[in-house]
């Protein structure tokens, strides 16, 4: 240490008692594996997007009354814009780095959802789902909900056209909510769309609420891993279930999560120089009545808005309400796969039979009902999201568009149970093969790992 | 336990270990005394301010365009008034509840504010700043600012004329801050009084301001469990190394859950009886507009009353130009809390502690005579600062000029506090003495500084 | 009066009102260069050009066929926007015998003559259209309002439903623009001066024209559609995932059984 830290530090310590604990932090392990990493990756695409975000709540003017232009871009100089696409466009062409900022904070956000739902799917491929960690799992369910959340409110806020219709979108399936539906849709947009609160709302949830949950569960989920150590892939000659063999916390890991935030940074700041993410200021404010050809959501929605393309226009009545296509395809079909994600920790130890606290990383190629169910759940989610983008590929392909709509019909209905079965067939054989069951417990598991090691 | 709870208790505990943790958090010890409660009163404060805050930005509208109202307030309809109080007026007028929770925001940060000088005032006079403390005291400090930042800001989104001129001397303070006054104004005001400062003053007031105090809060507790609640002096127990009390399970929870009950219900009751907030008499903000009696918010009086009885002067320095704005708006507040900050350690210094010993019980106001002359000294002055700010009021009451109550409050803004200082002084002094001498220990009791025989040499009066 | 006197002011008078009648049938006054009437020459270049690639399904007297196999329309009375329209975008001739297809594509002064000589023998009628560029501002809100929904907010196109594609519209000739509008070909409405004056259509030309020079960064891209940013979104997330194999240093998901290490774990 050097003698001013060891000077503030000897100060604190005195009255604060931080070297015991000091050191229990220092030595953490952190087991080696880049697929762990993305977790991280995700944490600190939050922390720069908190960190740009609020620059851009500085300019940024969370209404939608009209405002007259005055500033540097020809195409709205003296004309009258809501308020936030005026603050937008000031913010982009009249305020020095303005746009730059922009474009890393929507990059960020892409990259914070992306890795997110890798690290989810980490997780379910490997296991570490398993007890005792079911809770933080939930608990990543509801952030990775939460970050869905905060990127459709954020990319409404700027209120240009297609984000417009996408609150609209939004409003027609709250709307579709039966019974309820047209009270909720009151109750949060604060009137019939498009009202006045509707941009102010969407900013408290975007800047306040949602971020303010996501801080307190990131700090529950990242409390309750440090509580029950991380998981880790199983190692020869190491009783996985008892030590975690790994980097310590000091100086190594702090090292490489130094390295990880700085290159993610910089990979942001070249990735808004040269990739114009969402700039919307060619598309236009958002009138309400007027619709562009060729809109999508940002892509974390498309499952969403495949399903709404996909899922036929059926309305029927039903014990005195009335059931729309758009209910089942934007509210029970997403809520289907969210159930199915939320329940599965429990359905795989009730199926096979598990004992036990599992700490040890399993194959998933060798567990047939997880192989099935993450292939076929996460298969289905890609192909409705490629449903999304049924007009752009009859533009590129010429086909037409009703053809392309019912061949994404087809293919979601068929190929994902198709590949779950083909899937649980090959890990059936796989472990018949190597002449294996699935583990019951964690001891059973590594006696096989072991076993396996001796053979080779 | 009931068996649903005890199912989940175990599901969790077996996942978490649970007990262990669960076991030293429910044992932790509360010592007992009515003082001991104001932060915890200021806690509860800001948590109903947030949830009436939340209530409240569903229906504010963060700018300043102008906005058609047409309402239930018949003062305003069918009127132009700007968003953001055409919102105001709407949530009083129009949406059910908007008063009474407008009201009851307010008045919980009423509440906040005054709870958190008195907890500051409890800390000040019983010691409870000195070593290991002085971490903590400063975070609390800063969270002091934060909160008169927090009414500021909420007070000036209203909009209303009363803001305007908050505004405009918020504007001329900065300002007068030499060298980098004109950078300072565009930075906080967005360069275009007054129509950016809305939507900068709501970002502060909801995201970065609640923020860090929350931030701010995490760590003042944590430190306050680590280094545990100073105490009274009891007999017969070593103060210094025993913290005597009830637990947190059952007897703390139930005082906590009254006492939220109690704020909640004394907040909502005041909420119904006292027009907090109406600000429908004092119209919008228009630039060019302002009212005679215009007084600022009660907080505040103590930076007003200074600028109201002292002369405006204006001095050029080095190029420099030094103005009574500069002087009592940024450089006395800053003195006094730079004087905050300081006073751990000046007290250390003046009264002769030995640097290198903790303390963990507190002593009584009077104590103390250094402490008893500042800290009555500066509240003193603070009061009389604030009192100065009613020049008006008490011209007006008792039908005397302005200017000889003018003249009243210059004298007594430096002799009231002056006279308390050494009456503070003098009668500690004399308490101490009485203490001391032989056969006077009938009147003492057990109340001896310092708790009974001390044992832990590494502790100090 | 006399009749004798009567007489050379009725003459005079019936003049003058024809006079005014042709100049007001000549399209009358107008913003210079915005709107032409179409010129009417019968040419030896424009008999050759339509005898070679326009009498074969057209006629040699522009009436058309109406035989199951030859659908091509009369030309008599039909819009010169139109016939300049189908040449400047290259349609006619069409590349397939069936009519679909772009066959060739016409120097201006190909064009020209043809139209004139057509608009000579056929009778075709209406002005020609050759806007000139206006406030791009306008143009935005215009396109908004009217174009949008079937091109696209930057006038990228998309898709109409039943095979029918709308073309992307950013970097075409203004005389394109402004006579498809007038016109309205194929599953295009028609939008009439009410709808869209001719000083709009210059504001959407301007408006376009800007779009296809807008270069939002070094690498010449402009303003994306959330599907084509979500393969950018794809490949900033492998760049990232490669950027975490080449941190950890060890590439593997699950590493074969190998000697166990020499170093003491913790719990």
């Amino acid at each position: 240490m050097t003698p001013l830290f060891a000077l503030l530090f000897e100060s604190l310590d005195e009255r604060l008692r931080l070297r015991k604990p000091g050191r229990k932090v220092l030595n953490k392990v952190f087991p080696d594996n880049w697929s762990f990493l993305l977790g991280e990756v995700a944490l600190f695409s939050f922390v720069l997007l908190v960190l740009t975000g609020v620059l851009l709540t500085m300019f940024y003017r969370p209404s939608t009354d009209p405002v007259t232009y005055q500033g540097a871009m020809s195409l709205y100089e003296g004309r009258e814009l809501p308020a936030a696409f005026e603050s937008i466009v000031r913010m982009s062409y009249d305020v020095p780095g303005g746009l730059f900022f922009r474009r890393v904070h929507r990059g960020a956000s892409h990259l914070f959802i992306a890795t997110t739902v890798l690290h989810m799917l980490r997780v379910l491929l490997t296991g570490a789902f398993r007890r005792p960690r079911e809770v933080n799992y939930h608990v990543g369910i509801v952030l990775l909900m939460l970050t869905f959340a905060a990127g459709f409110t954020g990319y409404s806020l700027p209120y240009d056209a297609l984000a417009g219709t996408g609150i609209r979108i939004a409003y027609s399936s709250l709307l579709s909510l039966p019974y309820v539906g047209e009270q909720v849709a009151y109750w949060i947009f604060g009137g019939d769309f498009p009202t006045g609160n509707m941009i102010p709302r969407f900013f408290v949830f975007h800047v306040l609420m949602i971020p303010a949950l996501l801080v307190g569960l990131i700090t529950v989920h990242l409390m309750i891993m440090v509580r029950q150590r991380h998981t880790q892939f199983p190692r020869p000659g190491i009783d996985g279930h008892r030590f975690v063999l790994g980097k310590p916390m000091w100086p190594s890991q702090f090292a490489l999560s130094t390295t990880l935030i700085l290159w993610i940074a910089g990979l942001l700041s070249a990735a808004a120089v040269l990739i114009p993410w969402s700039d919307v200021l060619l598309i236009g404010p958002y009138v309400p009545g007027e619709v562009g050809n060729n809109a999508q959501p940002d892509w974390f929605l498309f499952w969403l808005e495949g399903a709404l393309r996909v899922f036929p226009p059926l309305e029927f009545r039903m014990l005195g309400m009335t059931v729309s296509g758009a209910f089942v395809a934007g509210v029970v079909l997403p809520g289907a796969i969210f159930a199915v994600l939320v329940a599965y920790p429990f359905v795989e130890r009730r199926f096979y039979q598990l004992e036990g606290d599992w700490h040890v990383l399993q194959n998933p190629l060798e567990i047939p009902l997880r192989a099935a169910v993450s292939v076929g759940t996460f298969s289905f989610v890609l192909l409705l999201s490629a449903a999304a983008t049924n007009d752009i590929l009859s533009r590129m392909t010429g086909i037409p568009i009703e053809a392309i709509t019912w061949f994404f019909r087809l293919t979601c209905a068929f190929v994902p149970p198709a590949l779950a079965a083909g899937f649980w067939v090959y890990s059936t054989r796989r472990l018949a093969r190597k002449n294996m069951t699935v583990p019951r417990n964690e001891a059973e598991a590594s006696n096989t790992y072991a076993a396996k090691a001796r053979e080779a | 336990m009931t068996p649903l709870f005890r199912f989940l208790f175990d599901a969790l505990d077996a996942r978490l270990r649970l007990r262990k943790p669960g076991r030293a958090v429910v044992n932790k010890v509360f010592p007992k005394h009515w003082s001991f409660l104001l932060g915890e009163v200021a806690m509860f404060s800001f948590a109903i301010l947030v949830a009436t805050g939340l209530f409240l930005t569903m229906f504010y509208r963060p700018s300043a365009e102008p906005l058609l109202y047409t309402g239930a307030a018949q003062l305003y309809e069918g009127r132009t008034l700007p968003a953001a109080y055409a919102s105001i007026v709407e949530l009083s007028h129009d949406v059910r509840g908007g008063l009474l929770f407008r009201r009851m925001h307010r008045g919980a940060a009423y509440l906040f504010m005054f709870a958190t000088v008195a907890h500051l005032l409890r800390i000040l006079l019983t010691g409870a700043f000195r070593r290991p403390r002085e971490v903590n005291t400063h975070i609390g400090t800063m969270m002091l600012i934060l909160v008169i930042a927090l009414a500021y800001t909420g007070q000036n989104l209203v909009y209303d004329l009363l803001a305007g001129s908050s505004l405009r001397i918020a504007y001329a303070t900065l300002a007068s801050v030499p060298l980098i006054g004109d950078w300072l104004v565009v930075w906080v005001f967005g360069g275009e009084f007054p129509s950016e400062v809305v939507s900068r003053f709501f970002v502060l007031h909801i995201l970065i301001l609640p923020g860090l105090l929350t931030g701010l809060l995490v760590l003042h507790l944590a430190l306050v469990a680590r280094q545990r609640h100073t105490q009274f002096p009891r007999a017969g127990v070593d103060g210094q190394r025993y913290v005597v009390g009830e637990p947190l399970w059952p007897s703390q929870f139930a005082a906590s859950t009254t006492l939220v009950l109690a704020v909640g219900g004394l907040v909502a009751a005041f909420s119904v009886l006292v027009p907090w907030s109406d600000v429908d008499l004092h119209g919008p903000l228009r630039l060019g507009q302002a009212s005679n009696a215009g007084h600022a918010e009660w907080w505040l009086f103590w930076l007003q009353g200074a600028i109201t009885i002292f002369p405006a002067f204006e001095w050029e320095v080095l190029g420099m130009t030094i103005s009574h704005m500069l002087a009592f708006n940024v450089v006395l507040p800053g003195a006094l809390f730079g004087l905050l900050f300081a006073y751990p350690f000046l007290e250390r210094r003046l009264a002769g502690y030995d640097p290198d010993l903790d303390n963990h019980v507190c002593s009584r106001p009077l104590d103390v005579p250094v402490r008893a002359a500042i800290v009555l000294g500066v509240t003193a002055f603070v009061g009389m600062l604030t009192l100065a700010m009613t020049n008006d009021i008490v011209a007006r009451g008792l039908r005397v000029s302005v200017e000889s109550v003018m003249w009243f409050f210059r004298i007594a803004v430096l002799a009231v506090p002056a006279v308390v200082a050494w009456a503070a002084y003098a009668r500690s002094r004399s308490v101490l003495r009485r203490r001391r001498a032989p056969g006077a220990a009938a009147g003492s009791g057990g109340d001896a500084p310092g708790g009974a025989a001390p044992a832990n040499p590494k502790v100090s009066a | 009066m006399s009749r004798a006197r009567l007489l050379p002011v009725a003459a005079w008078a019936a003049v003058a009102v024809a006079a005014a009648l042709a100049w007001l049938a000549a399209g009358g006054p107008g913003p210079a260069g915005a709107v032409q009437q179409a010129p009417a020459e019968e040419t030896p270049r424009g008999d050759r050009l339509y005898t070679t690639h326009c009498a074969r399904c057209h006629g040699a007297d522009g009436r058309g066929a109406t035989d199951p196999h030859n659908r091509a329309p009369t030309l008599v009375g039909m819009e010169a926007a139109r016939v300049d329209l189908v040449l400047r975008t290259g349609r006619m001739p069409p590349a397939d015998p069936d009519g679909s297809g772009r066959g060739r594509s016409w120097s201006d002064r190909d064009r020209e003559a043809l139209v004139a000589h057509m608009t000579a023998l056929f009778n075709l009628e209406g002005p020609l259209l050759g806007p000139e560029p206006g406030d791009p501002a306008v143009g935005r809100e215009v396109f908004a309002t009217h174009c949008a929904a079937c091109h696209g907010y930057t006038g990228d196109g998309g898709v109409a439903g039943g095979g029918a594609i709308v073309p992307r519209v950013v970097g075409l000739d203004p005389a394109v623009i402004a006579q498809a509008a007038r016109v309205g070909p194929f599953q295009m409405p028609r939008f009439a001066e009410g709808q869209i004056s001719d000083e709009e259509l210059g504001d959407v030309v301007a408006y376009l024209d800007e779009v296809a020079v807008e270069q939002a960064t070094p690498l010449g891209l402009g303003e994306l559609n959330p599907v084509f940013l979500s393969a950018f979104a794809a490949l900033l997330t492998l760049a990232m995932i490669l950027s975490c194999l080449f941190l950890a240093g060890r590439v593997t998901m699950f590493p074969d059984p190998e000697p166990p290490p020499d170093v003491d774990g913790e719990t």
